[in-house]
């Protein structure tokens, strides 16, 4: 009887507790693991995009919009809960730092920093996982292809680093210098380095990597690799980070070694040959004309779609939003050249601005934009341009936006007008405008090339002294690059935010003469700017302060 | 309808008539908080007296439960248990997975932050006879099935459930066989259900005045009427369109029918029990059933076996069978919006139909409400649940006096499939169609499969009971293991194993000490990290046996009871996380969720990112609990329940956003967080009789309040912006000022010089006006802080008494909390937010801010609500004070009325007659000011109902 007992009881019991559907070792895997990519090479590739992702998109960098809204050159049409106010009203602070042109921003570009880390230590052993399950004979077009990729990606990791580092260091000053993935343990808690240590680890990888490089993805058989970093693209960010060195904030005895080491960097873009200016100002920023262009060294390519017209079109156009719109400020740069007409203060201008900013009485979706009262696009009706103005580079015209159509748009990050705009500022610097140092240009032949794309009709410059021809490139580039996002930066780093951000931004109020068919023009106060000194960097959001746990200092002034 | 109703009434009445009376006792049943010896504590494992249990546990009655006549079980619950927050939801029928909310019921409040929602990490889990389930299953169970419902609160009750047991549990227990005769019982009911509460908007008169203010508002304070005196006029005197949607969609009264027949009995060796139970709701909506179109409704069968077997001297078992069908049929259109769409569309918009005798309908407000009923055909759902427990329980006397064994397997299994047959209509408007929707006549569409679920559970007890000299010893440990398998999701599947035991020693019957524990192991924790131990200790100390108070006629009991330990808290389905935290994930998007296009023309690169750092050392959160109580029992009259309990809340699983940015990851999950909750619970009840009647009353009243100590936030720019050191659920807002007034402006409407300026939009008198917390002259979100309290009441409290005579009973039953906010921006925007964006008008915005003096127009003084305007006007509907009103509420939640009488002279057969009404009447702050019900603000709400009901016995 107890035997029995024990024994049904025993069969019970081994039944239940061996039963493996209670085994705590369950799989449920919806995502990828280590296990899954571990055995599969296409990951590497993915995760070689991953850090292209947070390259910033200037057509949506402050209120969506422009970043130009907070120079002087752009003015933002909505009124209210707009970050560009922060800016506008220097009133940027550690607690309202928290937004995406701000503490966004420097998140996303971390993020994208620790993406290219992560790449940099995955792909360590490329060459083992490239030769799984493949056959390397019968595969060898397709192995041998891959093996480049992988060679040109991790150069690219290299330099996707140092841009988001040269993009961190123009807003904050010195950052946390992280360079390889980063373990939440007391170790993660980096210091800030310095401005100058931070450019010296961004030069240091350039010249490291730069060589690692494809040169030319249009020409080297893997066209479809366009919109990659390329050489061209890693010696333009280091000609780009050395000038903003060598400026004045950076350069406070005036060190002319920084000049010349900037004048340097930019000699070797030009020197590569490759890169030439587009034969249309007017073309080259709509539609897919920057991918292909010789100016390009860099751009941020994007699907088709209408959001920078649907923010930037007129109100009045249906879907519009008015958005950001040039200020009388930039207006007033365009030279002339010819005779000024005194009914139309736009004739004979530099025809950069057509290309830039839509005039009264200009044509812009389909009609002839009269601003004068009862006109189409009154500006007393409400949300239309606070300047008189409104933008055209970079939008293409007549797209039907209540019908969803759509244009192509690339954000140019480097293009080789800039390139010649800093070698002429680092020549001038170190040299003076008509010496060589043995270099093909001059500072002078770089900022002629410029002007005569743009018209050969503009003004001669005159200007003879260093201090003169550096007011010459300053207006150039201020015209050149207008909306580019470059204003804010240049006058930072020229420090002359102070005078120039503290003065009103102006705009034209238009009134239809007697005649009916010209108009005049009234200069306005549109808005009043605010730049304390403290605002040459921004501040870090109070949050990431205190969560560094003392590793990071805040900017002086906040 | 309304004749159903009085037949059913009628045939009550000639019931009644003819019954013959008799005189008997009061068949009131008071339930025993002091436990009479035959009274069994309500927890796992061992077989106790309830007087020797050191634990807090409150236990409710079926019978209790019955009283409230509903498709949804949970709604039973209300006001019943101290300790148990249960808010009323909606009675729409509904099948079975979209029963409950889980933030809905809590018990003993919020103890922890952590996943509220659908995959709730922080609700108490539901057993029922023992084996895990789910809340949604429990709403199906038909009371009448219920022996009785307990919350098991304590560490004592809690110790054997692991990482279960954080939260509390409902711990259900159905009814089994009796040996005796064959008893038949056979239960009718049915009644009649009404919106408990709609807020109704504004006819067109009031929306068109309210219109003119609000458009003159937004044109800079010009009166500019969109509406002529003409047209108001119109809308006046009748002759022009005024639709009460609420009126055209929804019925005078619901119709309710509940009908069950229960067969028990048995003898010694067998025991059975034996339930059929048919349920049918119909809908609010005013939509006749026909082949092409079906009002909501729900019909639900279930089928309740219960057999207990004494095989041998050594084996018994017992085999429970439940089997559910359930029929749910709802128009084609989502129901919550149909409810908001009679909510939001203006009276005035269009008539129902055009004069053609098509639909209206216009492109602003392409969903007219009656065609969304009508014109669309119908949806039918199926779920079917099958539940099945077997035990197998051997007394091992023969190898120890007082030894048993037994094994128990539990499997559920639940199905659904839907039908439907859809249609469409075009919209039309001023004899033109308005949208491009066409009339597609009505066509069946393809059965398909709509989830399914597995549940299998295993248990292998051993126990030891044993009396000697003045001691007693009850002890049993037991092995338990679990293994869901779900949709596919990534709840696909989860599996547990627990080890517990309780050891129960009592000294003289009068000093009991408890040892109870847990060893619970997880599959959601990294191998190594997958098992906890949870101990507890609790003890009692029956006083009123003591020899100075055994002859006390006043105290008849006084039982002291304390309790510590610790309890677990396991998150098995973190939805957005994948399935395991310990492993790394990787997902196909970047962090920041951008693309990297290349080519020409551009295409999308293929992306791979870390998802969530992984985290080897995840584990479940930790809760440490105190009790303390007291019971005690006043001259066989009174008896009192006083419990005060500390729950410290630690190792919360939070996304920890302590970690600075430039980590540059996705920040990990990290058992970091910290929660304090305390709190008491008191209930009492007084039995007593004078001459012939015989009377009740009873009262419980919880509180509970909860601080978060420490959640990884992200440092807030400001101390006071902060959700740390707050109860859970504090509203962050503004505090508002009041209104903007004439005088706050400049002649241009710019503010004056030295009044901050909100950054949401240009303001104008009449607008609501903040306070500038940090003083830098801008009203933003940097100036928020604590606006009100948590909608979860920290007290909840129910009164109720019965009084019998002859065969007479009479019982109320009264409900409500106390201490919770809600915010009417969240809570019901269409009812808050008048005329923004196309919206309607609300009688609470009746007496908005307006300045008008040629009209006549001046509220300036007296205005209720700020300025109107039909753009989205954000500085006004920013989350802040104004907008925050008070949830505290009393409910006459039951009052019913019986007559029990014999069927027979002297036999046993009894027939119960009664008839109840359900939520009669509400009194609170916000449904008087307001006109929102405080429990259900917005969507399908719960009902009001009267029922007439027989109980039959024989």
């Amino acid at each position: 009887m107890r035997t029995k007992l024990l024994f049904t009881i025993t069969a019970f019991a081994s039944v239940l507790s061996g039963c493996s559907k209670f085994s705590l070792n369950t799989k449920v895997d919806t995502y990828e693991t280590p296990a899954t990519i571990a055995t599969d090479r296409a990951t590497l590739f993915s995760f070689a995009n991953a850090f292209y992702v947070d390259i910033p998109n200037g057509f949506t960098e402050l209120d969506s919009n422009f970043f130009d809204a907070a120079s002087d050159d752009g003015q933002q049409t909505a009124k209210y809960s707009t970050n560009a106010q922060l800016f506008n009203e220097g009133a940027l602070n550690p607690s309202n730092i928290d937004i995406p042109a701000g503490e966004g921003f420097y998140k996303n570009m971390y993020d994208g920093i620790q993406a290219a880390n992560f790449f940099l230590g995955y792909s360590q052993n490329a060459a083992a996982f490239l030769i799984q399950n493949r056959d390397t004979v019968d595969d060898v077009v397709n192995y041998t292809r891959d093996k480049l990729f992988i060679g040109w990606y991790r150069g690219e990791a290299h330099i996707a680093r140092a841009f988001y580092y040269a993009e961190l260091i123009r807003r904050y000053g010195g950052v946390a210098i992280v360079d390889s993935t980063l373990q939440h343990t007391d170790s993660m808690y980096i210091h800030r380095s310095s401005y100058d240590q931070v450019v010296s680890y961004i030069v240091s990888e350039i010249d490291k990597y730069a060589d690692s490089l494809q040169v030319n993805w249009a020409t080297s058989g893997y066209s479809d690799q366009l919109g990659r970093f390329t050489k061209g693209a890693a010696l333009a960010l280091k000609a780009r980070v050395l000038l903003e060195a060598a400026s004045p904030l950076h350069n406070a005895g005036n060190d002319l070694t920084k000049w010349q080491a900037a004048a340097a960097a930019a000699n070797d873009v030009i020197s590569m040959n490759l890169y030439a200016l587009d034969a249309s100002y007017a073309h080259y920023f709509t539609g897919n004309n920057a991918t292909t262009s010789p100016e390009t060294i860099f751009a941020k390519y994007m699907p088709a779609s209408n959001q920078q017209e649907e923010t930037n079109y007129p109100i009045e156009t249906p879907g519009g939003h008015s958005g950001v719109t040039p200020t009388q400020n930039l207006v007033d740069q365009y030279e002339y050249i010819a005779a000024a007409d005194p009914d139309n203060p736009y004739a004979n201008r530099d025809p950069r601005l057509a290309a830039t900013v839509v005039v009264n009485g200009s044509t812009w979706n389909g009609r002839t934009i009269d601003e004068s009262p009862g006109g189409t696009d009154d500006m007393a009706k409400a949300n239309t341009s606070r300047t008189g103005y409104y933008l055209r580079k970079f939008l293409t015209d007549n797209l039907n936006l209540t019908q969803g159509g759509t244009a192509a748009h690339q954000w140019i990050i480097f293009r080789y007008a800039e390139i010649l705009l800093n070698y002429a500022e680092a020549m001038n610097e170190a040299y003076g405008p008509d010496a060589n140092n043995n270099y093909t240009l001059t500072a002078r032949q770089a900022l002629q090339m410029v002007r005569d794309r743009a018209s050969t009709a503009l003004p001669p410059i005159t200007a003879t002294s260093q201090g003169d021809f550096r007011l010459a490139i300053q207006h150039e580039r201020r015209v050149e690059l207008a909306f580019e996002n470059f204003r804010y930066w240049d006058l930072l780093r020229w420090q002359q935010a102070q005078s120039v951000l503290s003065a009103p931004v102006q705009g034209v109020a238009v009134t239809k003469n007697a005649n009916g068919t010209t108009f005049s023009y009234q200069v306005t106060n549109v808005s009043t700017r605010v730049f304390p000194a403290a605002m040459y960097y921004f501040p870090f959001y109070q949050g990431e302060i205190t969560n560094s746990k003392g590793a990071l200092q805040q900017n002086p002034g906040y | 309808m309304k004749n159903r109703l009085t037949n059913i009434i009628i045939l009550f009445v000639l019931l009644l008539a003819g019954g013959t009376t008799m005189a008997q006792d009061s068949v009131i049943t008071i339930r025993d908080s002091r436990g009479a010896d035959s009274a069994l504590e309500t927890a796992p494992l061992l077989t106790l007296p309830r007087r020797l249990s050191t634990a807090s546990i409150s236990v409710v009655g079926g019978d209790d439960l019955y009283k409230t006549p509903t498709t949804n079980t949970a709604n039973t619950l209300i006001g019943r248990l101290p300790g148990l927050y249960a808010k009323q939801s909606t009675d729409e029928p509904l099948g079975v997975p979209a029963m409950v909310s889980a933030t809905n019921m809590t018990i003993r409040g919020l103890g922890s932050y952590g996943f509220v929602g659908n995959n709730a990490f922080n609700t108490f889990r539901v057993y029922v006879d023992g084996w895990e389930s789910t809340l949604n299953y429990f709403t199906t169970i038909p009371a009448e099935d219920i022996e009785s419902v307990s919350i098991l609160k304590d560490a004592a009750a809690l110790a054997v459930f692991g990482m279960k047991g954080d939260n509390g549990v409902l711990w259900v227990t159905t009814k089994k066989g009796h040996a005796g005769r064959p008893r038949v019982q056979v239960g009718a009911r049915a009644g009649v259900q009404q919106v408990l509460n709609v807020d109704k908007p504004l006819g067109s008169y009031d929306y068109a005045r309210l219109y003119n203010e609000a458009v003159s508002n937004d044109n800079g304070d010009t009166w500019t009427p969109a509406y002529s005196t003409a047209q108001l006029q119109a809308y006046k005197n009748g002759t022009g369109t005024n639709v009460d949607w609420y009126d055209q969609g929804l019925k005078h009264s619901a119709f309710y029918n509940n009908d069950n027949v229960s067969f028990s009995g048995g003898n010694n060796s067998a025991k059975y029990y034996l339930n059929l139970d048919y349920l049918d709701q119909q809908g609010l909506f005013n939509i006749r059933n026909t082949d092409s179109t079906s009002n909501e409704k729900l019909q639900r069968y279930n089928l309740t076996s219960n057999l207990d077997l004494d095989i041998s001297k050594i084996f018994s078992a017992n085999i429970s069978l439940r089997g559910m069908v359930e029929n749910q049929k709802t128009p084609n259109y989502n129901t919550s919006t149909l409810w908001n769409n009679m909510a939001a569309y203006p009276s005035n918009i269009y008539p129902v139909m055009q004069d053609s005798g098509k639909w209206s309908g216009t492109a602003l407000y392409p969903n007219n409400p009656i065609a969304s009923q009508n014109a669309l055909g119908w949806t039918s759902t199926q779920y079917r649940i099958l539940q099945g427990n077997f035990t197998l329980k051997e007394k091992l006397d023969v190898l120890l006096p007082g030894l048993y064994a037994s094994e128990s397997y539990s499997f559920y299994s639940y199905a659904s499939t839907t039908y439907s047959k859809t249609a469409n209509y075009a919209r039309y408007f001023d004899s033109a169609v308005r949208t491009t929707d066409q009339a597609i006549p009505l066509k069946a569409q393809p059965q398909t499969p709509a989830g399914q679920e597995d549940l299998k559970q295993a248990r292998l007890t051993v126990g030891y009971d044993h009396s000697w000299n003045t001691s007693r010893l009850s002890t049993a440990v037991d092995y338990y293991g679990s293994n869901y398998l779900g949709d596919g999701f990534l709840y696909y599947a989860t599996t547990y194993q627990n080890l517990s035991g309780r050891i129960n020693y009592a000294w003289l019957d009068k000093y009991i000490g408890e040892l109870g524990f847990s060893y619970f192991g997880s599959d959601a924790y990294a191998p190594g990290h997958r098992w906890g131990f949870y101990p507890a200790l609790s003890a009692a100390w029956i006083v009123s046996k003591e020899r100075f108070l055994a002859d006390n006629k006043t105290i008849d009991l006084l039982k002291l009871r304390l309790s510590a330990g610790k309890s677990g808290g396991m998150n098995d389905n973190v939805t957005q996380s994948g399935r395991y935290l310990f492993q790394q994930y990787y997902q196909t998007s970047a962090l920041s969720g951008g693309n990297f296009y290349m080519n020409n023309p551009p295409t999308a690169g293929s992306i791979l990112a870390p998802l969530y750092t992984a985290n080897p050392d995840v584990f479940a959160e930790k809760s440490m609990k105190y009790n303390i109580g007291v019971d005690l029992g006043l001259l066989h009259k009174l008896d009192l329940s006083l419990d005060a309990f500390l729950d410290k809340r630690s190792s919360i699983l939070t996304q920890d956003h302590s970690i600075p940015d430039y980590y540059g990851y996705n920040l990990e999950y990290n058992n970091v967080g910290k929660v304090t909750n305390k709190g008491f619970e008191l209930m009492g009840t007084w039995t007593d009789k004078i001459g012939g009647f015989s009377y009740s009353l009873n009262g419980m009243l919880s509180y509970s309040r909860n601080k978060i100590d420490y959640m990884a936030e992200t440092p807030p720019p400001y101390s006071y912006n902060a959700l740390t050191g707050r109860p859970i659920g504090t509203p962050i807002g503004l505090i508002a000022l009041g209104y903007y007034q004439l005088n706050d402006f400049n002649a241009d409407g710019s503010l004056k010089q030295g009044e901050p300026v909100p950054q949401f939009g240009a303001v104008q008198p009449g607008d609501i006006k903040y306070k500038d917390l940090n003083g830098d002259g801008k009203i933003d979100g940097t100036d928020v802080t604590s606006i009100g309290r948590s909608p979860f009441p920290t007290w909840v409290y129910s009164l109720g008494g019965t009084l019998g005579y002859k065969g007479f009973d009479l019982s109320a039953f009264f409900d409500g909390a106390l201490g919770g906010d809600v915010n009417l921006l969240s809570a019901a925007p269409i009812q808050t937010e008048s005329l923004v964006n196309n919206g309607n008008a609300f009688a609470m915005a009746k007496n908005a801010w307006a300045y008008y003096p040629q009209e006549g127009i001046d509220t300036r003084a007296t205005a209720t609500y700020p300025r109107l305007s039909t753009t989205a006007n954000t500085n006004n509907y920013q989350y802040s004070t104004y907008w925050m009103k008070s949830t505290d509420f009393l409910r006459l939640h039951n009052l019913e009325l019986g007559y029990t009488t014999c069927l027979k002279r002297g036999a046993t057969s009894t027939v119960r007659f009664y008839v109840n009404a359900i939520n009669l009447a509400t009194w609170s702050t916000l449904l008087k000011h307001d006109q929102l019900d405080p429990e259900t603000l917005g969507g399908y709400p719960a009902v009001k109902s009267y029922n007439a009901g027989i109980t039959l016995s024989f």
